[in-house]
């Protein structure tokens, strides 16, 4: 079978799997999990057959048409980019299946949410695969809906309910902006397959910002980047596997892949990456603090991911010549990894303790040596510990921005943001894991380690976590790269001081959170006494507010204006009522609008007469069938009188 | 041999007869009874033309506004009778589901 | 005149009157009585034109179960609340 017919194959089994669970599940054991698992693993085996592939014979692509003449198209393009996103999903999501045995044993609609993960999965594949802008939105789309039903899994709760609406709403406002820069490219170009584009910006890098800039906007509001960020915190109010999978594998890497496969774009325009960047620093270093303040296990955990995806945004907003791509989609694949363990294992120990709390969580290391040691090690992978995965990544995205400051010098800035988010991180997922680990028993429950299904999928992704950092110099630096290859060696790597400064920010991060939260020879109420230090804390807490300025131009803007508008309707639908007057009311309006158009300027007469428009248009609307009948009729003679008059007939 | 024109206008009339049945009757009844007077006006021009051009395809068309018009009759009753049930007139002005 | 252009005309002719009639009965049985002699005079039409198949069809249906159908939900619902409007002209 050749490449070609595997990558379709990718697509189609998890939609096959989904609708087969959807429809049987219920005759299945577990709710149809054996299926889902066995599509997700397959796609698992392809992925791994097309890396060999690519890594063989490069990049190909394949595309049929879809509407003759306007160049939209329905194909595969697969390059090295990628093969390591296939792997990177594929993976992760089996994990994932796997753990889901264990995890949603007990819950009584198992087959919905296996159909919906296979669907969640296929979807994003399909995103992947894609070769041209329209074909990824599409499926863009697609991980959005199931974003939304796997947030909302347990609809009961308002919370998750609430918080599946602000997923989908938040990250619309993306998509939305997403869409407006596909239009632009197409306007432009007349095609949006990827190779085409690419082909044509050789000639012509005119007006390029904006599309570039509008599709970044997608990718923040997927990737959860400042300011579109506030979904991904309550996106935890689903199950935990549906949080390790948006989290880790599917979701919020959407964004990224998008800014990646964007590089033959935005590399066309320096400004952008440099937009990127900052968006990618805020992100990361505000995500942090907020992560330093959550009692909530998954709260830390979300924010992580936040924050992370911050430096992926500003390793890839680093540019080409400073190997931001390479060191970008690195920290994606180690990210995967780890984030996965840490949310999978949080899902264990919630298990196992039957809540969020970190504060009546504690000394559970005896109870549950496996979720513990494997935390541990995802842990040490984040918080940049010298040799594990995030370790190396990390590094390669601080020196690429170290790298882009000898252009600009904002990135110094960066720099400094990424290593004290550095420091931050190893403080934050430690304090965590002492809170949850050591120490004594804060609450009333009976821990116990979690079955054999959960604690494989743990082991598992703790070697990846543990180790992945190393394929970078046998391989990955050759193969993921914009332009050209980096080539480091890990020796090199130690002959940088900037090596030395993130081992410095990662270790003291530690060593605090130790002395803090484990010897406790610091108290933790050092850093919140005191009026400005407890302002500070609450700002954390309340996330800088974020929400409330949303909720804020909601209701004050939002509302408050239509409620003017609900003042203005009153007026004049009891004009209208009125009878006859009406229309002169209605001409009243409009010529009222006419002459505030001429006085207030064009904007406010626009949307003024588009209002007025609204309102006639709404008398017409009598609700009387018949009404309707002889406008009808009206249109029809219209037409015909039109027609004799063009001498068609 | 009848000239075609013959049955257009004939058909027209019976058209012109529906369409005022349709705007003017208050009764829903009555409306569609309209409605089917104009239907067969059209299938009048359907056959009409048919038999003057020699192809059979008009009196296929014919055979399948009759099968239409008869479900769209049995549904339209179906419909009226509910809305009577639930209003307590099927007066299509007293009616005005389309309006919000 | 022929006998198949003074057929046309008498039947064009009661088509017509039928169903004005349908429009100005009082009655709505009266109205779908008509209208069924206008669903008969139009198979008449249709025999003229060489279309006898289309014509029983037309009969069958229209005249044979749509008028029919009609006239049992006329019947099978209150009739005074039926006719109460239907007889009013415009």
């Amino acid at each position: 079978m050749n490449p070609t017919e595997l990558a379709y194959l990718l697509v189609i089994i998890p939609f096959i799997g989904f609708l087969i669970v959807a429809f049987f599940g219920n005759k299945m054991k577990e709710g149809g999990a054996y299926l889902a698992i066995a599509s997700v693993a397959s796609t698992l085996v392809l992925s791994i057959l097309i890396l060999f592939d690519v890594m063989e014979n490069g990049s190909y692509e394949v595309s049929m048409n879809w509407v003759a003449g306007t160049g939209l198209e329905v194909g595969m393009f697969i390059d090295s980019l990628t093969a390591l996103m296939l792997i990177v999903v594929t993976f992760v999501s089996t994990m994932v299946v796997i753990y889901s045995i264990g995890y949603m044993h007990d819950d009584p609609s198992k087959r919905r949410y296996y159909a919906e993960i296979c669907l969640f999965v296929g979807s994003m594949l399909g995103l992947i695969l894609a070769n041209n802008f329209l074909l990824m939105f599409i499926f863009w789309e697609l991980v959005g809906v199931c974003s939304y039903l796997l947030i909302g899994f347990w609809y009961q709760k308002p919370a998750a309910a609430s918080a599946a609406k602000k997923a989908f709403l938040v990250t619309r406002i993306g998509d939305v902006l997403f869409l407006t820069g596909i239009a632009i490219l197409y306007v432009k170009y007349g095609t949006l397959n990827f190779t085409e584009l690419e082909h044509l910006m050789g000639h012509d890098v005119q007006g390029l910002l904006l599309p570039a800039l509008l599709l970044f906007c997608g990718a923040v509001g997927k990737s959860a980047q400042f300011p579109l960020h506030v979904w991904l915190p309550n996106a935890m109010e689903g199950p935990t596997t549906v949080s390790a999978l948006i989290h880790a594998a599917t979701m919020v890497n959407a964004g990224i892949y998008l800014v990646a496969r964007s590089y033959f774009i935005l590399e066309h325009v320096p400004d952008a990456f440099l937009v990127i960047a900052v968006i990618g620093g805020i992100t990361a270093l505000m995500a942090a603090t907020m992560a330093l303040v959550q009692y909530d296990i998954k709260g830390v955990l979300a924010y992580s991911t936040i924050s992370q995806l911050g430096y992926m945004m500003l390793a890839l907003g680093a540019g080409v010549h400073a190997y931001g791509y390479t060191a970008g989609m690195f920290h994606l694949m180690n990210h995967a990894f780890f984030k996965a363990l840490l949310f999978l294992a949080a899902g264990s120990v919630i298990h196992a303790v039957g809540s969020n709390d970190m504060r009546i969580m504690g000394g559970l290391h005896k109870h549950m040596k496996i979720t513990s040691i494997t935390m541990l090690i995802g842990s040490l992978s984040i918080a940049g510990f010298p040799f594990f995965s995030g370790f190396f990544s990390k590094d390669e995205v601080l020196a690429s921005v170290w790298h882009a400051a000898a252009d600009n010098n904002i990135y110094y800035l960066l720099y400094a943001m990424g290593v004290f988010t550095a420091f931050l991180t190893a403080f934050y997922i430690f304090r965590m894991w002492y809170m949850t680990f050591a120490g004594k028993q804060r609450g009333d429950y009976h821990p116990h380690e979690s079955p054999k299904t959960m604690t494989v999928p743990l082991m598992i992704l703790a070697v990846l976590a543990a180790g992945a950092g190393f394929i970078f110099f046998f391989g990955f630096q050759d193969f993921v790269y914009f332009g050209h290859a980096p080539h480091l060696t890990i020796s090199h790597m130690f002959e940088m001081w900037q090596t030395w400064v993130s081992i410095a920010a990662g270790l003291s991060g530690i060593g605090l959170a130790t002395l803090i939260y484990y010897k406790g020879t610091i108290s933790p109420r050092t850093f919140t006494a005191g009026p400005g230090r407890r302002a500070i804390r609450r700002v954390l807490e309340m996330k800088y507010y974020m929400d409330e300025f949303y909720m804020w131009i909601a209701q004050k803007i939002i509302y408050g204006g239509s409620l003017v508008m609900d003042k203005f309707d009153g007026k004049v639908i009891d004009g209208a009522i009125n009878g006859i007057s009406s229309g002169g009311i209605a001409l009243g309006h409009a010529s009222n609008s006419f002459d505030k158009n001429a006085i207030d300027g064009t904007v406010n007469g626009l949307s003024k007469g588009s209002f007025i428009g609204g309102k006639l248009l709404w008398k017409m609307q009598s609700g009387r069938v018949q009404d309707y009948a002889s406008l009808m009729i009206l249109g029809v003679v219209g037409l015909v009188i039109l027609m004799l008059l063009m001498g068609v007939v | 041999m009848i000239p075609l024109t013959h049955y257009l206008i004939l058909s027209a009339m019976l058209f012109c007869i529906g369409m005022y049945g349709v705007l003017t009757k208050k009764n829903a009844i009555y409306v569609l009874m309209s409605i089917e007077i104009m239907l067969n006006a059209v299938n009048i021009n359907f056959v009409a033309f048919s038999a003057y051009s020699g192809d059979v395809s008009g009196q296929i068309f014919a055979l399948f506004s009759i099968a239409l018009a008869a479900a769209e009759v049995a549904i339209g009753l179906a419909i009226f009778l509910l809305l009577y049930k639930r209003y307590g007139t099927v007066e299509l002005q007293k009616i005005r589901l389309l309006r919000w | 005149m022929d006998f198949q252009l003074l057929s046309f005309y008498v039947i064009g002719a009661m088509i017509l009157v039928s169903a004005l009639q349908v429009l100005r009965s009082r009655e709505i049985i009266h109205s779908v009585m008509w209208l069924g002699l206008t669903f008969i005079g139009i198979s008449g039409l249709f025999i003229l034109l060489n279309a006898e198949y289309l014509a029983i069809v037309q009969i069958l249906i229209y005249a044979g179960a749509i008028t029919i159908l009609i006239l049992f939900a006329v019947m099978l619902t209150r009739r005074e609340i039926m006719n109460k409007e239907g007889g009013e002209e415009e």
